[in-house]
């Protein structure tokens, strides 16, 4: 890649798309558990979460993971994050062998921590001479990379990976930056996403700042008490639409990113950190917030990101009907930003606004219009997808229905 | 747009002086290394450190105080860029975006949040530890001191991520993002990190540190003339093939390696030129080693002919290749 200008700016197909979430092992699935406003935050029962507060979260089911097996049978020794990854791939090839990506952009948080965990726990139980035996193999999965690279080798192609991890607006920005590569004419195809498995030490992370929930996860309710963690992945295939070889499911339009600087962990109240982004998307596509069908929002349930959102939500696309679809999945963190776009796609093919569940009320002047508990039938074209994360920050995405 | 290096920052355990560092890498005088030890097995390794004493001034800095080493690093590198390119750095008057790469990222915290959890349960993390523990703590640090609230982001990878954020950084510039961005990289060094690689009898002294450039469109600094952003490699034949082919069409007359006294500096064996070998004095740093390399090809093009070029080769040791070229 040299450093030149490039100055074409073509259109951006999303030809291809996998997702596997609590919500379902494929896109279909989601779409269904979208349409019904599926509740499927469960109890844990990966790790002991006796004594948190939290001990519930979106979980991906083990028997969808063992289906990685069957694609390729070194997998039952990858770990979930690795398994996720190579799922999502598959669906979103969909055995096309013509998609070669000049690049890969996928977002995650955490990474192959899982295994990381164990690395620590083999000292932490084997004192002096703790067994070493799969301390290799920890090691190589453990990176954030590896999971990607397990999934590209899965299905023989090699592309250079950039990994993106802007805490939990990363997935929102790995598909900003494939659609700026495309749209620039840098590259032809990408293949972007995102991905995180849930892990002990996140779930112990957020249980420490008293973020997670006891009860329901209630995005944007005045009563809201916390987030619930999620896991999943979600890939896209990206292309130009006027070179695209495959009916493409949605274009992407526009893509904006700010920094709030208020606090590591705390967005700024006044809502300027997800405005800047929210705007500099639609400056970006040279849409209007009045060209908004529905916002998908980040929604988390804390008290601190919903009311912050929300404020932006209420200057930038006041009345434009939004929802979390947290309420359902839980958050999955840098996975988030891919899988909700995923839902928004799904979402446009359905022809409804997905549910923001176990809504009561909104806090005392925010006059928004959330998509409340039940799905709304509607036949919505332009989407907006937002994303905020620890470090400050936000980002935005605006996505549009194909065939126009 | 052609991109420059107008400024640069460097913490290396040889010192936060670019100059005085890029003079003890041309004469190829190391102090010797330090140890690290491993708690639960005594194992001791040999590691490169930071003297902490040398970035003080931004341990103090409020913003950073609970902040982990890599912190500190990062900031102090990215502050020293901003200086070097006399830099007010007005987010009102100018754009700047920040592009932070790591391969391992606060491992330190992570590490003593995980001990914590291990030893008492799931619900006895530290909330102090925590939010230093996500890799782009470091980044979000920089923009709060530095004051800039546009594009800033995190990529984390092998070594080969510091030449992919030069890439991306340029990408930003080149879509009128920003109209400068400061990349930078961090590691800190940990045992875990020495035992992690210790399993791959890889062989090399680890190190911490950090290096930032300011890329931007004007000034006399060195071009970024071309970026091999990475690329996948399942053997070291395969990466030495596209080491030796990206060296080829960079046509440089100076080399600054990448080796790091492991098996996998087998893959520059077909670059011919003179060569600088910075990790030899300063360890292996994974991407703040690639920053420094990038760092080190700039100071070594000062004074050169206008037109002589600078290639910096980087193999990951997690599959990925990646190289740059600077021309003064």
């Amino acid at each position: 890649m040299e450093s030149k200008v490039l100055p074409t700016r073509r259109r951006v197909a999303i030809t291809g798309m996998g997702c596997i979430s609590p919500l379902g092992e494929t896109c279909p699935e989601a779409a269904r558990s979208l349409r019904a406003a599926r509740d499927c935050v469960t109890p844990v029962t990966a790790f002991d979460v006796s004594r948190c507060k939290c001990q519930t979260a979106g979980q991906v089911q083990n028997s969808w993971l063992g289906h990685a097996t069957s694609l390729m049978r070194r997998a039952r020794h990858w770990n979930r994050a690795s398994q996720m990854m190579l799922l999502a791939t598959a669906e979103a090839l969909g055995g096309r062998a013509d998609f070669v990506p000049d690049a890969v952009i996928v977002a995650t948080t955490s990474g192959g921590m899982t295994f990381g965990e164990e690395f620590y726990r083999m000292f932490e139980n084997g004192g002096a001479n703790g067994p070493r035996r799969r301390a290799a193999q920890w090691v190589r999965e453990y990176v954030p990379q590896q999971p990607v690279h397990d999934a590209m080798s899965a299905f023989g192609f090699s592309a250079p990976v950039r990994i993106v991890s802007n805490a939990c607006a990363s997935g929102t920005n790995a598909l900003g930056m494939a659609f700026q590569l495309v749209r620039s004419g840098r590259a032809r195809r990408v293949l972007c996403g995102g991905y995180d498995a849930l892990c002990q030490l996140v779930f112990a992370g957020f249980s420490s700042l008293q973020a997670a929930t006891d009860e329901k996860c209630r995005p944007f309710d005045s009563g809201r008490t916390g987030l619930v963690l999620g896991e999943g992945a979600a890939v896209f295939l990206l292309e130009a639409l006027d070179a695209a070889e495959h009916p493409p499911l949605a274009e992407i339009s526009g893509y904006g990113a700010s920094t709030d600087n208020h606090h590591l962990t705390q967005p700024n109240p006044d809502g300027s950190g997800p405005r800047l982004a929210m705007r500099a998307a639609l400056a970006d596509a040279g849409w209007a917030a009045a060209d908004l069908d529905y916002v998908n929002a980040h929604g988390t349930a804390t008290p601190f990101n919903d009311s912050c959102e929300a404020r932006a939500l209420a200057e930038v696309c006041p009345r434009v009907p939004a929802s979390s679809t947290k309420g359902q999945m839980g958050h999955s963190l840098g996975a988030a930003g891919a899988i909700e776009a995923a839902f928004c796609v799904l979402a446009m093919q359905g022809g409804f606004l997905p549910a923001n569940l176990n809504f009561r009320a909104p806090d005392d002047g925010v006059d928004l219009d959330i998509v409340a508990n039940a799905i709304r039938e509607a036949a919505p074209r332009r989407m907006l997808s937002s994303s905020l994360g620890f470090g400050g920050a936000n980002a935005s995405l605006l996505l549009e229905a194909a065939g126009k | 747009m052609i991109a420059r290096i107008q400024g640069l920052g460097w913490i290396t355990p040889l010192g936060r002086d670019p100059a005085s560092a890029w003079e003890a890498v041309q004469a190829g005088s190391a102090p010797e290394p330090t140890e690290l030890t491993n708690p639960f097995n005594a194992r001791s390794f040999p590691v490169r450190r930071i003297d902490t004493a040398m970035v003080a001034d931004v341990a103090r800095l409020p913003r950073l105080r609970r902040s982990s080493v890599i912190s500190h690093f990062a900031v102090a590198a990215a502050l020293d860029a901003l200086k070097d390119a006399g830099c007010g750095c007005n987010p009102l008057t100018e754009r700047l975006a920040v592009v932070f790469a790591a391969t391992n990222g606060g491992v330190i915290y992570t590490r003593r949040f995980f001990e914590d959890v291990s030893k008492s349960g799931t619900q006895a993390g530290s909330p102090l530890l925590f939010p230093e523990t996500v890799y782009n703590a470091p980044a979000s640090h920089i923009a709060a001191v530095a004051g800039i609230n546009g594009v800033v982001t995190t990529l984390v990878n092998d070594a080969s991520v510091g030449a992919d954020a030069i890439a991306a950084a340029s990408d930003l510039i080149d879509a009128g993002d920003c109209d400068r961005c400061l990349v930078v990289a961090a590691e800190e060094a940990d045992w875990a990190i020495c035992e992690a690689y210790a399993a791959w009898k890889l062989g090399t002294i680890f190190s911490e540190g950090a290096a930032a450039v300011l890329l931007g469109p004007g000034g006399n600094g060195p071009v970024v003339e071309r970026i091999d952003a990475g690329a996948a490699f399942r053997s070291i034949a395969e990466a030495r093939a596209m080491i030796g082919e990206f060296g080829m069409k960079s046509e440089a007359q100076i080399i600054v390696s990448g080796a790091s006294d492991t098996p996998f500096d087998e893959a520059e064996a077909d670059l011919r030129g003179p060569r600088f070998t910075p990790k030899k004095l300063f360890g292996e740093a994974f991407a703040a080693s690639t920053l420094m390399q990038i760092a080190g090809a700039a100071l070594a093009l000062r004074g050169q002919p206008t037109g002589t070029r600078a290639f910096v080769p980087v193999v990951g040791f997690h599959g990925q290749v990646a190289a740059l070229t600077l021309r003064a």
